[in-house]
């Protein structure tokens, strides 16, 4: 499937002054255009976007991500240096997803106990105590 | 080695928020239940998993009242009492 530009922005919320500039700096390879000039984005540009999006959530720098895209592209080629850092997030992503699920658990049984409760809610009284602990 | 097996300690914990209708419910059956036994082995503890939400958390518990018994979580909802005595007295003599 091919998307241009306007339909990519929509879906995956990213500007287009953003996309263009993605490839100026080459973590975008070159996207396909018609004769008119008009950028075309396959199934692979759309799943690097993804990625590139995904990264910058966790935090991750334009720079660490281009290095990050390298090993995407052929692990098996990959720098030692590349393969370092893709370990190294690796690590920060296990640790971002287990405080992550944390948080879910405790908003779940938050969640749970307000709806249960015939008094007060438990997530203020939670919140309360957090404040009244500074 | 004498012959005669000692039993283990059990804890016994009971998860509660306020406004938990069913709480007292399940803090009553476990104090009854405890002092039916007549081991002396079995602790009791009352938590309220807003104030110790780590704790409930890391046991698993999804809402209130659930019981854990030995930091794990046995039962997520009110059991009945014969449930909790057998569950009791499984670990207080595991062999």
């Amino acid at each position: 499937m091919m998307m241009r530009i306007g339909e990519v922005v929509t879906a995956l919320a990213i500007s287009a002054d953003t996309l263009r500039y993605y490839e100026k700096i080459k973590l975008m390879p070159k996207v396909h255009r018609n004769n008119g000039g008009v950028r075309f984005y396959n199934d692979k540009d759309l799943s690097r976007l993804r990625f590139i999006k995904r990264a910058q959530k966790m935090g991750f720098s334009l720079k660490e991500i281009t290095q990050l895209l390298k090993f995407r592209d052929s692990p098996q080629k990959a720098r030692p240096k590349v393969r370092e850092l893709a370990h190294h997030k690796l690590d920060e992503i296990e640790h971002h997803l287990k405080d992550l699920t944390i948080l879910r658990d405790e908003l779940r049984l938050l969640t749970n106990l307000c709806g249960a409760s015939n008094e007060g809610c438990p997530i203020l009284e939670s919140f309360d105590k957090e404040t009244s602990k500074r | 080695m004498s012959g005669e097996s000692e039993s283990e300690h059990v804890l016994v914990e009971v998860l509660t928020a306020s406004g938990c209708s069913r709480c007292q419910k399940a803090k009553d059956l476990a104090k009854k239940v405890i002092a039916e036994l007549p081991d002396t082995a079995i602790q009791y503890r009352e938590i309220n998993v807003v104030e110790e939400i780590d704790y409930a958390v890391a046991l698993g518990v999804l809402s209130t009242p659930a019981i854990a018994i030995n930091g794990e979580l046995v039962f997520p909802a009110l059991p009945s009492a014969s449930k909790l005595r057998q569950a009791i007295l499984q670990r207080l003599n595991p062999h």
